[in-house]
């Protein structure tokens, strides 16, 4: 690393002092030097390092214009080539975070390294925070001055092609990367020293982060069975013979799939089988694969008009030891497709 | 949803979740006769369309009639 960095700085019109939501159609702008939180930043890089260009962009414009935006921003870091790219801290603010992001990635892309901050729960994290480093803020731009050195101090490291330790230890957001460790004591010691440091109310640090679930409202009943097409969904992993598709089983569960199953009353053993290998699949493999997938029970109950229609594909998932953000993505690519083909309910096997 | 195991969906906020049988077996038992496991299943479908006609407010479990007492064969 340089004794002293040459760092680009990415905000927003309201940092760049523009204007607020009434300037958010700003297209995106680069001036020499820092600008509003920059010169902070520049102050307290010291001798360290010096904030030598600014890019600046109304929040709408540069998620709206994101191909221009992403471009200009490739055009600045090539013309005055940073050892560093630092992009806000956005705190709360969904577009602007969502911008910092995109600007990390186009640093990330040429090779420099490039670090933000904003809330966890920001949207440039959701979309992008698995790629970037970010270290984690609150809301109030009070706050400012030591995020700044917080991500002066991750930048810096970054800069200097350290190696990065654990997000808990070197203050970013979590990538969700698990690495083997070996740890002075076993498990169980551990487990132990743990529970402890609970019961006496004392701070430890967790190896797994619970997952709180969305809570989502529950759809209103069908009201007319009768005209309501009803398609059928897995997670047992069902596949034609041969899985043309190389779904994956168990934590390499990445995508759903759908087949079609118009005219069909019943899946045969020849044709189907279930790759899904957390539990004991030889019945659904050599017994009956419809245990998987009750088309025949609904073949029947649409013969009667019980139900309108049985939907002509059904969708198939490999459910054990799934990730919840893999599920969720599935969960919404299945969703849009359901909506897009008019289907009105759903009945989900999940095994 | 038709579930093995609910107490699982259930706990995590699944709204209506229907009893199925097994993990390996979920929609049918393969210790009946045929005629009796087709009939399960059908009990089981029809349970599942009972529930998406039913106004839930919170995680609703649901529950086929007449479940087999019998052990299953294969359960070794």
């Amino acid at each position: 690393m340089p004794a002293e960095i040459r760092v680009l700085h990415y905000i927003n019109q309201f940092f760049a002092g523009i204007g607020g939501e009434d300037a958010n159609d700003l297209p995106i702008e680069i001036r020499e030097g820092p600008i509003g939180p920059g010169r902070l930043l520049d102050q307290k890089l010291g001798d360290r390092g010096t904030v030598i260009a600014t890019v600046f962009s109304g929040d709408n414009y540069f998620v709206e214009e994101e191909d221009v935006s992403v471009g200009k921003v490739r055009d600045a870091l090539e013309r005055f080539k940073p050892d560093l790219v630092v992009a806000g801290p956005a705190f709360d603010a969904g577009r602007y975070g969502l911008a910092c992001t995109l600007v990390c990635q186009a640093a990330s892309e040429l090779g420099i390294p490039a670090v933000t901050g904003m809330v966890e729960d920001n949207a440039g994290v959701l979309a992008n925070g698995k790629d970037i480093y970010t270290v984690p803020t609150g809301e109030n731009p009070a706050d400012m001055a030591s995020i700044i050195d917080r991500m002066i101090a991750l930048g810096l490291k970054l800069a200097s092609k350290e190696a990065i330790g654990p997000a808990v230890v070197d203050d970013y957001i979590p990538h969700g990367i698990r690495r083997e460790v070996i740890r002075e004591k076993a498990g169980a010691e551990r487990a132990v020293d743990m529970a402890l440091a609970l019961a006496l109310g004392k701070p430890f640090i967790s190896d797994i982060k619970i997952r709180q679930y969305d809570v989502v409202t529950a759809p209103p009943p069908i009201q007319n069975m009768a005209e309501t097409t009803v398609a059928l969904l897995t997670t047992a992993g069902i596949v034609p013979r041969g899985n043309p598709d190389g779904q994956r089983d168990g934590a390499g569960a990445r995508k759903w799939v759908s087949y079609d199953i118009e005219g069909v009353n019943a899946l045969t053993l020849g044709e189907w089988e279930s790759v899904h290998s957390g539990f004991k699949g030889y019945i659904y493999n050599s017994v009956n694969p419809n245990y998987a997938l009750p088309l025949p029970a609904l073949r029947g109950l649409e013969a009667l008009g019980v139900i309108k229609k049985v939907h002509n594909e059904f969708f198939s998932i490999v459910g054990g030891g799934c990730p919840v953000t893999e599920a969720q993505q599935m969960g919404r690519g299945v969703a849009e497709r359901l909506v897009r083909d008019g289907v009105q309910a759903v009945i989900l096997e999940s095994t | 949803m038709i579930s093995a195991l609910p107490s699982v969906p259930l706990s995590v906020g699944a709204h209506r979740v229907i009893k199925g049988v097994r993990v390996e077996h979920l929609c049918g038992d393969p210790s009946l006769s045929p005629e009796q496991d087709s009939e399960l299943m059908l009990r089981i479908a029809r349970t599942a369309l009972k529930a998406l006609q039913t106004e839930v407010t919170e995680p609703t479990l649901f529950e086929p009639a007449q479940f087999t007492e019998k052990e299953p064969a294969h359960a070794h």
